[in-house]
């Protein structure tokens, strides 16, 4: 029965056409970065790498279809969580909207199942959004510019990847960022269960981010002991991945951490929504 | 009486100075002399060994140590025609020092286009060596100083310092399996492997690029920046090793045709 309310859910994301926005989002960002570094690539690369060619040259081609899809995931990271968010943060509140939660509840299904089989849609719509930005990223990229070594530029400098390892990063990488994108779409869902309408969850999950990414970025004494617990800060833990050697500890932490704020949200989202009075 | 024995004794004293002095002066330059020649013979025993450099082929692994620069050692194969055709064919990135391996030997192979001079005897390990220092004669060259640590026996190169406009300065040391070199004046006295050493203090990596907004704040990144990747002391190494595939076979001109063809 469960599975069945989620195959429902899917169809009913894919009937909407704001869940489009997010594919076609992507792939007009995708598409302006990947013409931009083919126009101007070389240029990029020279700006990063002018110190180290003061006493080194670097033989073999920097801008390749590896590095323009790290760049593609970079720049759309902080795109995504509203992409995301657009779509799953109507998921309660814009059935309440529509007047169409109250019969949906008639079905013999319990509260609990239907809020669940939403959560479950939230899932596979972010996996979807996620995959498509991996295909402009990791196929179409490299289709372009060719492939090689990843060159990934961190705090710590500039780490030279063997190209034969670039794939399995990215295919783990997905995975972690799928972990993070699912908390903002977790968040959504809980934050559309107080809301009878939309804009108001998606705002708010906007605005939880903003914050927990300011908090996350002040360098204030106060802040240092919540900081490691905020999922913003560990949004972009897939990009330790691509850390030689990768620091499977803090990868691990992260995911435990958002395994949590998982738990955490959708037991809020299933707590009010056992007891709120639907009277839409 | 007592004053002509003064005036001979002052006189044989006079005439002993003065030939000492001649002689200490003779001596000066006879060593001048034969310390010119001595720079003269090594450079033109230098040059023989570098005039016979034409084509070569290797494989080569490149290891890097440059600060705030992780990359692994990789394997490549390297084509080489005189006089400035160098190729490094990798499927991956290569770091290498801008001074390519073979532009020393193309250098010396210009004696009209320096001055060498003795600058004495050192030790390059446990080995004995003269500094020959190389100084360019043409007005606005690259080239600014070149000191080589050379085997006075063998005129092998063992260590060399090169300062150029375009490069700065670049220290190279030399390694040889072989004990001794050809015995052919002519023939080519490769290294097994060479160490290139340059200054990389002034290396810095653009900040903006490095920002992550998720990940702590600017006091952490800043924690994270401050320690290097590795070579803590500001110098770049790259080592590379050779091993021969090809002297003056043709391996390279066959490679460089087959490009320009491509």
């Amino acid at each position: 029965m469960w599975w069945t309310a989620l195959r429902n859910e899917s169809v009913k994301i894919l009937a909407k056409p704001r869940s489009y926005l997010g594919f076609l989002a992507i792939t007009l960002l995708v598409g302006v970065i990947l013409l931009a570094l083919a126009l101007d690539g070389k240029s990029y690369i020279e700006f990063v790498t002018s110190s180290l060619q003061q006493s080194l040259t670097v033989e073999g081609s920097m801008l390749n279809g590896y590095l323009v899809g790290f760049i593609v995931l970079q720049m759309l990271v902080v795109h995504l969580p509203l992409l995301v968010a657009l779509v799953t943060g109507d998921l309660v509140s814009g059935e309440a909207a529509m007047g169409t939660l109250r019969n949906l509840l008639t079905r013999p299904l319990s509260r609990k199942g239907l809020l669940l089989s939403k959560y479950g849609a939230a899932a596979v719509y972010t996996l979807v959004l996620l995959l498509w930005l991996g295909i402009m990223a990791v196929l179409v990229s490299p289709w372009i510019f060719g492939v090689g070594d990843l060159a990934v530029l961190s705090n710590e400098g500039l780490q030279i990847l063997p190209s034969e390892e670039v794939l399995p990063r990215f295919l783990q990488a997905f995975v972690v960022a799928f972990a993070a994108l699912y908390t903002v779409a977790c968040l959504s869902v809980t934050l559309s269960c107080f809301a009878d309408n939309s804009i108001g969850p998606i705002v708010g999950t906007m605005a939880t981010i903003m914050v927990f990414t300011l908090i996350g970025t002040l360098d204030v004494a106060l802040f240092d002991q919540v900081r490691p617990f905020l999922f913003t800060t560990h949004m972009a833990a897939w990009r330790s991945l691509f850390l030689d050697p990768v620091p499977w500890g803090d990868i691990l932490f992260s995911m435990v951490l958002l395994g949590a704020h998982w738990v955490l949200l959708i037991g809020i989202g299933l707590w009010t929504f056992e007891r709120k009075d639907i009277l839409t | 009486m007592f004053g002509l024995t003064r005036l001979l004794f002052f006189g044989f004293v006079s005439f002993a100075f003065i030939s000492i002095g001649q002689q200490a002066l003779a001596q000066k330059s006879a060593a001048a002399a034969s310390a010119s020649t001595d720079a003269e013979t090594l450079v033109n025993r230098l040059v023989q060994r570098s005039a016979s450099l034409r084509d070569l082929a290797a494989e080569v692994q490149v290891q890097a140590d440059v600060p705030r620069v992780k990359i692994r050692p990789l394997s490549a194969t390297m084509h080489y025609l005189a006089p400035d055709r160098f190729h490094l064919q990798s499927p991956r990135l290569a770091l290498l020092p801008r001074q390519n391996p073979m532009e020393l030997f193309e250098f010396l192979k210009r004696p009209q286009g320096y001055r060498g001079m003795l600058m004495g005897e050192d030790k390059v390990g446990r080995q004995s060596a003269v500094q020959l220092s190389l100084l360019p004669t043409g007005a606005d060259q690259d080239w600014q100083l070149i000191r080589l640590w050379v085997q006075p026996t063998s005129a092998r190169i063992l260590q060399a310092e090169i300062t150029r406009r375009s490069t700065g300065t670049v220290q190279m040391q030399y390694f040889y399996r072989s004990a001794n070199p050809p015995t052919d004046p002519a023939g080519l006295d490769l290294p097994d492997s060479l160490l290139f050493e340059m200054d990389a203090s002034s290396l810095k990596l653009p900040k903006a690029l490095t920002a992550d907004l998720h990940r702590g704040s600017p006091r952490d990144a800043a924690k994270s920046a401050s320690r290097p990747l590795q070579a803590p002391d500001g110098k770049a190494r790259v080592a590379m090793g050779f091993r021969w595939i090809s002297k003056n076979q043709g391996a390279a001109a066959r490679f460089f045709k087959t490009q320009k063809a491509g």
